[in-house]
């Protein structure tokens, strides 16, 4: 079976890439668009790293098929900061010490980009569900979810 | 107390927005051109002769480059990591646990790789098998080293003082046993590592490895070829939290890059990193305590059997344990038996803690016990009890200082710990409970033990900022933001002042890695050493200039001035740039260097305070807050201090509750290699984490620090098996307390009534 033609959205820019069928998403971000901020931790969906955004939600894209992408638009961690610019919520947690090895980083804040899109104003308990997918063994959270909360602050104003 | 400019502040990581923006690249993100993909071929069985290894097929298919095996690995003992025994040969004659390498293979692509390992064929003659300690050591058991009579890795025992007598004189004796299991370190970044071989010979390696100047002598030693001819390059790194001290897959790259003349890369898959590389070492203790009614040990009788698994890793682990049991509260008579016992399991090495959450799991449980029947309050009874200034320490020098007392001041109340009542007296069917837990720790090895040095140099640049080279190994502890703090506030600069190259050994000199808490303290001994000795040239320098002796002058905020008289002075920058630029024969760059072993003081305490509530119907125990205070010497920075506190108490509830390795009884197999099955915790379950430090700024440690990263796991377990205790009057002796455990226990006491 041949490679097929994948044309998506990645951060804002339309691409073009040939597949093979059994490509996960995360393949063809990683090894054929260079996106390395998509990491690998489990393969498995199990651990969050290799979260993006998929048309609005948050997805593991190590298990989802590079060709359920077709047509729709991808956001990862690399189409957060315009120009160097950054996000408020990569400020908030280079400011909250939110981050270690970094390893988890690029998934933990794109989950909570996700989240913050569709809940501006989220609670403490609220903000740590919705990062539940995305484990991390440095930092036991605290930090992150503090980051969280005030870029949800700084994100409002 | 001196006012620090850099030293003590908040300040954010300097590769923070790298790591943020996913921009960082780590080994596992490597690509280099011509570069393979490898990926080992593992044993099934757990013990096993390797009869034949035939890989025609596996060489034959397109895009396999190289296949390693014991047909073609050279038989030379493995240096497993820096002073082990060698006890293990890569693709051996025979396999002794099950994921122990049989073949390798390097390929155009990880799946021409793996399509490679299936066409590997092995006959194996299988051998009995054991992975209970206590069984290995009968006799009769299967022999899984057979240059040694009996599976024991390493026989241990202290003693000091009369427990005989200790015991005759107690009012009340306890004994327990307690078990723990082989926790893993599940750091997000799986072991991966590049390695190239150019054609003069000369090795680089990229590896996600704690110890890159120890790792550059590991292979120098297994290839045979002088350390001036390799190279080892630690890139941003996805923790390791003691994993990645080892030589395991770097030595098979480097071969197998040899073969092919090309770069090889492996990255081992989340399967292989859960269940073929080394483990905590799951420990039986046995603990027998002698104590009169007012409080005061008499006796402390310890033995214990540590399942080493299928090879040794080092002897530390065990010795370390023996004196957290002997060394960590007052008693005149102690003495400890111990036994590293090969089994067919995985290897057991060092992971956060190194034997002390065993320890400290098993003597904080039992001094609680003490405590109840004495009638002593547990807090009163640590602080009576647990050693203190003056005291032997764990590093045999004696106790500098120590701030326990605070630590259980400050704990105590923020938790509220007047308001613990009788187990069993709050809640009905849900029961809460509050628990403590003491523990004590090193920074750095203890000094005789094993080479325990760093070596710094740090350079003053033309414009008057600074460079600091290290050999520190930043898994995600910050030391590349925390070091270059202390280096400075040494030079009178700003954080951003200063630079960092950290983990080559292509620049640095050596240092011993990251382990046993020592980066901060022993790294930044060095590298403050390393600056004072930079600014001390540049004094001479600068004295010239003004007329005036060295000794005049001090160095603050980016100026040097007299001290009695500031206002003659001149910038940094025009010291350094008048230096360097100097065309009159006098040009110089001033570069400090310096190398410290470990003084064998800096220990660290701390108390860990914890409230539970248990489902007497089901078992299961909620954490719902955790008060941690921590005698830190001094914070460098608070920020990051915190940050490894919080994250070690996640691995800490996870070692007491949740984490539970799964073992196949046939084959010891790791039956939940995997995160949906292995529990660790994720934001959603972690409990209201309040963290305290607390500074006794130790005088041998770089502007008074200690180490601190490994202590906050130790007092977690205990202090849940207290706090259970306290809630439902069961006490729970193995680890990890699962709701099944529990449950049983509350059975046996009749509960729920």
């Amino acid at each position: 079976m041949g490679k097929h033609l994948l044309i998506m959205t990645v951060n804002g820019e339309t691409v073009e890439a040939a597949v093979e069928p059994s490509a996960m998403l995360f393949h063809v971000l990683r090894d054929e668009l260079g996106l390395i901020g998509v990491k690998e931790a489990c393969g498995k969906g199990e651990c969050g790293a290799c979260t993006v955004i998929l048309d609005g939600k948050a997805v593991t894209s190590c298990i989802i098929p590079a060709m359920k992408a077709m047509g729709k638009e991808v956001l990862t961690i690399e189409g957060l900061d315009k120009q160097g610019r950054l996000h408020p919520i990569q400020e908030a947690f280079i400011e909250y010490g939110a981050i270690q090895c970094g390893f988890c980083t690029p998934g933990m804040v794109v989950s909570a980009k996700a989240l913050l899109d569709k809940n501006p104003n989220p609670t403490e308990q609220e903000v740590r569900v919705a990062l539940s997918g995305n484990l991390c063994r440095c930092t036991g959270y605290v930090k992150i979810v503090d980051a969280v909360l005030a870029a949800a602050q700084k994100v409002q104003k | 107390m001196e006012e620090y400019t850099v030293v003590g502040k908040r300040l954010p990581l300097k590769d923070a927005p790298e790591k943020v923006t996913g921009r960082a690249i780590f080994t596992s993100d490597m690509k280099l051109p011509g570069m393979l993909c490898a990926r080992i071929l593992r044993s099934p069985c757990a013990h096993a002769k390797v009869l034949r290894v035939d890989t025609s097929k596996a060489e034959e298919l397109p895009g396999v480059k190289a296949v390693l095996s014991k047909n073609n690995a050279p038989r030379v003992k493995v240096p497993i990591t820096f002073g082990g025994p060698r006890d293990k040969v890569a693709f051996d004659e025979k396999v002794r646990c099950v994921g122990d390498e049989v073949a390798a293979v390097a390929a155009v692509s990880e799946k021409v790789a793996e399509e490679a390992l299936k066409l590997i064929k092995v006959d194996y003659e299988a051998l009995p098998s054991v992975f209970d300690p206590e069984e290995a050591m009968k006799p009769g058991a299967p022999l899984i080293h057979e240059d040694k009579a009996k599976n024991i890795a390493l026989p241990t025992a202290a003693r000091s003082g009369d427990v005989e007598a200790g015991f005759a004189e107690a009012d009340y004796v306890f004994e327990e046993t307690f078990r723990t299991q082989t926790q893993r370190h599940a750091a997000m970044e799986t072991h991966c590592c590049v390695a190239s071989f150019d054609l003069a010979g000369n090795l680089t390696v990229w590896a996600s490895h704690q110890a890159p100047l120890a790792l550059q002598e590991l292979l120098a030693e297994y290839l045979d070829i002088p350390i001036s001819k390799v190279r080892v390059i630690k890139p941003y790194m996805g923790g390791g939290f003691g994993s990645k001290l080892d030589m395991l897959i770097e030595h098979i790259c480097a071969l197998l890059s040899r073969m092919t003349g090309r770069p090889v890369k492996m990255v081992l898959n989340r399967e292989e990193e859960f269940s073929a590389t080394i483990t905590r070492h799951a420990d039986i203790i046995r603990l027998k305590i002698g104590v009169k009614k007012d409080g005061t040990l008499t006796a402390m009788e310890s033995y214990v059997l540590s399942n080493e698994g299928a090879y040794m890793y080092k002897a530390g682990v065990l010795a370390v344990t023996s004196i957290g049991l002997t060394r960590s509260y007052k008693c005149p008579n102690v003495k400890f038996e111990g036994y590293a016992v090969y089994t067919n399991l995985s290897c057991a090495g060092p992971m956060r803690g190194y034997g002390h959450p065993q320890v400290f799991f098993a003597l904080e449980s039992m001094m609680d016990m003490v405590a109840e029947k004495l009638g002593i309050d547990p807090v009163e009874f640590r602080l009576k009890t647990f050693r203190g200034v003056g005291d032997e320490a764990i590093s045999g020098k004696p106790i500098t200082t120590c701030g326990l007392a605070e630590c259980l001041a400050k704990g105590a109340k923020q938790i509220g710990w007047a308001r613990r009542k009788k187990p069993g007296e709050v809640g009905n069917a849900k029961k809460r409970g509050i628990g403590v837990a003491c523990f004590t720790h090193l920074s750095g090895a203890r000094p005789g033990k094993m080479r325990d040095y760093s070596t710094a140099f740090v350079k003053l640049n033309t414009d008057g900022t600074a460079h600091l080279i290290t050999g520190a190994a930043d898994l995600g502890t910050g030391c590349n933001t925390t070091l270059a703090q202390i280096v400075a506030e040494e030079l009178g600069l700003t954080l951003d002042d200063v630079g960092v190259t950290a983990g080559d050994s292509g620049s640095a000199p050596f240092d011993s890695g990251a382990f046993a808490s020592r980066t901060l303290y022993m790294c930044g001994l060095a590298a403050k050493a390393a600056a004072a000795d930079a600014k001390q040239q540049f004094l001479s320098r600068a004295a010239e200039r003004l007329g005036v002796e060295p000794e005049d002058l001090e160095v603050k905020r980016g100026r040097v001035y007299t001290k009695l008289d500031p206002g003659k002075g001149l910038a940094f920058s025009e010291v350094t740039r008048e230096a360097s630029e100097n065309l009159e024969g006098r040009a110089l760059t001033f570069l400090g260097k310096a190398s410290r072993g470990n003084p064998g003081s800096g220990q660290p305490f701390g108390a860990t305070f914890v409230e539970v509530e248990v489902d007497t119907e089901t078992g299961h125990v909620e954490v719902l807050e955790i008060v941690h205070e921590q005698d830190v010497g001094k914070a460098i920075n608070p920020m990051v201090v915190e940050g490894q506190i919080q994250g070690a108490i996640q691995q800490g509830i996870g070692y007491a509750l949740t984490e539970d390795p799964v073992l196949d009884k046939e084959t010891g197999e790791m039956l939940n290699p995997n995160f949906a099955n292995y529990m660790v915790l994720t934001s959603a379950d972690m409990p209201n984490i309040e963290v305290g430090l607390v500074e006794t700024h130790e005088p041998t440690g770089p502007f008074g620090a200690k180490g601190m990263s490994e202590p906050p796991i130790l007092g977690v377990a205990p202090a849940i098996a207290n706090a259970i205790y306290n809630a439902v009057g069961v006490r729970l002796a193995e680890l990890p307390m699962t709701p099944e455990k529990v449950f049983k226990a509350l059975e046996g006491k009749g509960l729920p009534a």
